[in-house]
């Protein structure tokens, strides 16, 4: 038990990495670097925090993103979002179709990309203290937190699946509000497909934007209908 | 009368699911609710709310020439003589065409007013809210691709939803999770919307696809329709909306913002 909390406070600081890592720099122009920065947003998540050095778990999760190839942390100073920085800051990637961009950002393998958001103000974290609301298998938990977030975001639910005492998804129940969230990430399409069609395969229930004559739309029909005895 | 039909099944993970599907504006809208035991009623419940659809063909059909709003067209009839539901839904649509500088605009439209690209997200959110207030709390709708979740889909989950990649209508381009949201998605793949742009008068379009999050599907629906036609710099609108995100796609590149993407690639 105690270690299912660290575990979840380890992704909320993690979700709290994201969210503070939010490539406003205008300084971004174009270029690889840029694809880069958008592979490691991708990534965002995985970085567990520093906040939880003390769990056994965490560390393990992180030294995976870390891993060799992590191609450089992006860190073209990855500004703090105030919350009263109102405007919303465009920063566009042009994909440069990237060699270095290691696919499959997937696998905790050392798959590289996981990148570990630099967290350029470390006195912000969040002290979530979570609280473990939910344990449907000894191995997903529900983590529930409260905290004073990098913009002032509130509460953040995730629901977290833990496989062999490391985490193998962050799943969102709840999205942080109240902050600023219209600051703009830019992800080269390829990469993100990957995540896309991964979570695709098992979870995705309904497809927006799918025409009623697209390939897409007939699947979501289908799936709809793909009941027992059907 | 209409075309439908009702299904039932179990989720992977045992939950009970119903499904109705219904014909409609031309396209198919599909309702579903899911839960550990459903309640018997179920099958009335999703028919009785899929009959809001038909009302809303009534009300807002521009295919049809015994409708107030095609009366509305053609100049029978003035915008205070309309039906309460339609006034306010011409308020809702002129209050996006000011936070929007004009690029949502169903007055700018060729043949008369027309705020169908608002009306079908906001049918969805009504229907959903039906369902929900028949006792059904896990709900979700598709009406042709704007869709409106509430509750879970399952034990501990809640909506995990995919947006259509606009080069491939086989394939999701993105995914996030709907949290008694609504999403909408637009794309230069709908021919049949006859997207204009208001500005340009012509179909010129900067992104090819564009998708909203919020708490309000009729807001989603039209925003995702201007952010298409305005690209990255409709963000602005968004300064005053924390709780919204977008998911905009270019010829190379896919730009989010707010809270439902921050966590793209969050499976590890």
């Amino acid at each position: 038990m105690k270690r299912a909390l660290f575990v979840a406070v380890g992704t909320i600081a993690g979700l709290t990495a994201t969210l503070r890592y939010t490539p406003e720099n205008p300084l971004l122009t174009a270029g690889t670097d840029l694809a880069l920065g958008g592979t490691q947003t991708l990534g965002g998540t995985q970085s567990v925090a520093p906040v939880t050095q003390s769990s056994p778990a965490v560390p393990a999760v992180a030294a995976s993103k870390s891993a060799v190839g992590t191609p450089t942390k992006t860190k073209a100073s990855p500004n703090v979002v105030g919350s009263k920085n109102k405007k919303p800051k465009l920063v566009t990637t042009k994909s440069a179709t990237p060699k270095a961009t290691p696919k499959k950002t997937v696998k905790p393998a050392p798959g590289p990309t996981k990148t570990v958001k630099p967290t350029p103000t470390p006195s912000k974290t969040v002290k979530p203290t979570p609280t473990v609301t939910a344990t449907p298998t000894p191995q997903v938990l529900t983590a529930t937190g409260a905290g004073a977030l990098a913009g002032g975001y509130g509460t953040v639910q995730v629901r977290i699946q833990v496989s062999n005492g490391r985490m193998t998804s962050i799943t969102p129940l709840s999205w942080p509000t109240g902050g600023t969230s219209s600051a703009i990430s830019s992800y080269s399409i390829p990469l993100l497909i990957d995540a896309a069609l991964k979570s695709q395969s098992s979870r995705v229930a309904t497809i927006s934007g799918a025409s009623y004559t697209s390939a897409a739309f007939r699947s979501t029909l289908a799936s709809a209908m793909a009941q027992a005895g059907l | 009368m209409s075309n439908s039909s009702f299904h039932t099944g179990l989720t992977d993970e045992g939950w009970q699911r119903a499904v109705h599907l219904e014909d409609v504006w031309g396209t198919v809208v599909i309702l579903e609710v899911r839960s550990k035991e459903l309640a018997s009623d179920v099958e009335n419940a999703l028919a009785d709310a899929a009959k809001f659809l038909h009302q809303v063909d009534d009300w807002f059909s521009t295919y049809r020439i015994d409708t107030p709003i095609s009366a509305l067209r053609m100049g029978f009839a003035d915008e205070n003589q309309m039906p309460e539901v339609i006034q306010r839904v011409l308020e809702q649509c002129a209050q996006i065409r000011d936070l929007t500088g004009g690029a949502f605009d169903p007055w700018a439209v060729p043949g008369g007013v027309d705020p169908s690209g608002y009306v079908k997200g906001w049918a969805a959110d009504v229907v959903a809210d039906l369902i929900v207030e028949r006792g059904f709390e896990n709900v979700s709708i598709n009406a042709a691709g704007d869709l409106s979740c509430r509750g879970l889909q399952a034990p501990d989950q809640a909506w995990v939803v995919g947006i259509r990649h606009p080069f491939d209508d086989q394939a999701i381009i993105g995914s996030t999770v709907l949290l008694n949201t609504s999403m909408a998605t637009s794309g230069e793949y709908e021919r049949g919307k006859h997207i204009i742009n208001p500005f340009t008068k012509d179909r010129h379009l900067n992104l090819a696809s564009a998708t909203v999050v919020g708490p309000d599907g009729g807001l989603a629906d039209a925003l995702a329709t201007a952010l298409l036609i305005v690209g990255l710099d409709g963000v602005q609108w968004f300064q005053e909306f924390p709780d919204w995100s977008g998911f905009l796609v270019d010829s190379e590149t896919i730009h989010t913002f707010g809270p439902a993407f921050m966590n793209l690639g969050a499976e590890l």
